[in-house]
């Protein structure tokens, strides 16, 4: 089992493996709750147009900034370039240079474009920002990624919103095994037990919104997965026996029967 | 007739705004809000010094929630 270490991620400590996403959330007050209630240090944000014929947008009003690191994204970008130009205005927007690349132009499974991915990465890296990437998990990207100089690399579990949990885990066990950047598990976790198997593998952390978002409590989802993940580190530490085919008894066969 | 392109939506467009004096006649406090001129962001400390003109394109991007 892969030794539990300090989660450093770009010189910054994070003493909490989970990463909360804040879009879904039936309102602000409850986000802000959940998100406290989730022990997170850094929460994903994303950029929109306003509505100019409907201004109002509270979504984040209830949400203390000074409290979490922002992690932009650039959701709705379909190819590097506007990738590439979200960031630039997460960059303004938000007073960050820490960057959630994805490349989404697929709109029914929302799967990543690892080509365009790997090129606006280059680029934002060439311009200084901090570039965490979700990827679908495939080993070599991520290590094309690492070798650019991504700070992480995110891969995937199962489609963004799926909840489907860990589909890719043995792609995903491969990126752990190689990967000298942190690897944070997003999209598709769906279950804390889901986020628990991610960090028993090995994953450093995981990032998840709709299981917490959509659920008919997410306050109590959210600390429900702080603990899976809490106790999922405590296994790493612990040294877990391992699986074999045979039984093993665990009461003693005296043998005073035969 | 002169027009201006915001968020994607043409308008006709006389004389000179400033930016903020734009973003105020849509209702929109500047708090909180990203200017982009001409794809170009612009600092929160130009809004007073940046005309918007006829043929500008002007998107007004804000934080949202996001996964």
């Amino acid at each position: 089992m892969k030794k539990l270490e300090k989660l450093i991620i770009a010189g910054a400590e994070f003493h909490s493996r989970l990463f909360v996403g804040t879009g879904k959330f039936p309102s602000p007050q409850v986000m802000a709750e959940a998100i406290e209630a989730s022990g997170s240090e850094m929460v994903t944000v994303a950029l929109r147009r306003v509505d100019v014929n409907n201004p109002e947008d509270s979504t984040l009003s209830a949400l203390d900034f000074s409290k979490y690191r922002l992690l932009p994204n650039t959701s709705g970008a379909r190819n590097a370039d506007e990738a590439v130009r979200l960031a630039k205005l997460s960059r303004a927007a938000c007073n960050t240079n820490w960057i959630k690349l994805e490349v989404t132009p697929d709109p029914n499974y929302l799967l990543p474009d690892g080509v365009e991915t790997l090129k606006a990465a280059v680029t934002l890296l060439g311009l200084g920002f901090i570039v965490l990437p979700y990827i679908n998990a495939d080993p070599i990207l991520a290590k094309r990624l690492e070798e650019a100089g991504c700070a992480t690399v995110m891969p995937l579990a199962s489609p963004i919103g799926s909840n489907r949990g860990l589909m890719t885990r043995d792609q995903i066990a491969i990126i752990i095994e190689q990967s000298r950047v942190p690897v944070v598990v997003d999209a598709g976790l769906g279950m804390p037990s889901h986020a628990a198997e991610a960090i028993e593998m090995g994953a450093d952390a995981v990032l998840v919104n709709t299981a917490i978002a959509i659920a008919g409590k997410p306050i109590a989802m959210a600390e429900a997965f702080k603990l899976a993940i809490e106790a999922a580190e405590k296994v790493r530490l612990a040294d877990p026996a391992g699986a074999t085919v045979f039984a093993r008894p665990s009461s003693p066969l005296t043998g005073f029967l035969r | 007739m002169a027009t201006i392109t915001i968020n994607g939506e043409r308008r006709n467009w006389e004389g000179e705004k400033t930016l903020r004096e734009l973003i105020q006649s849509l209702n929109l406090k500047t708090e909180n809000l990203l200017i982009e001129q001409n794809f170009e962001i612009v600092p929160a400390n130009q809004l007073d010094e940046r005309m918007a003109r006829a043929g500008d394109v002007i998107e007004i991007i804000r934080i949202v929630g996001g996964g």
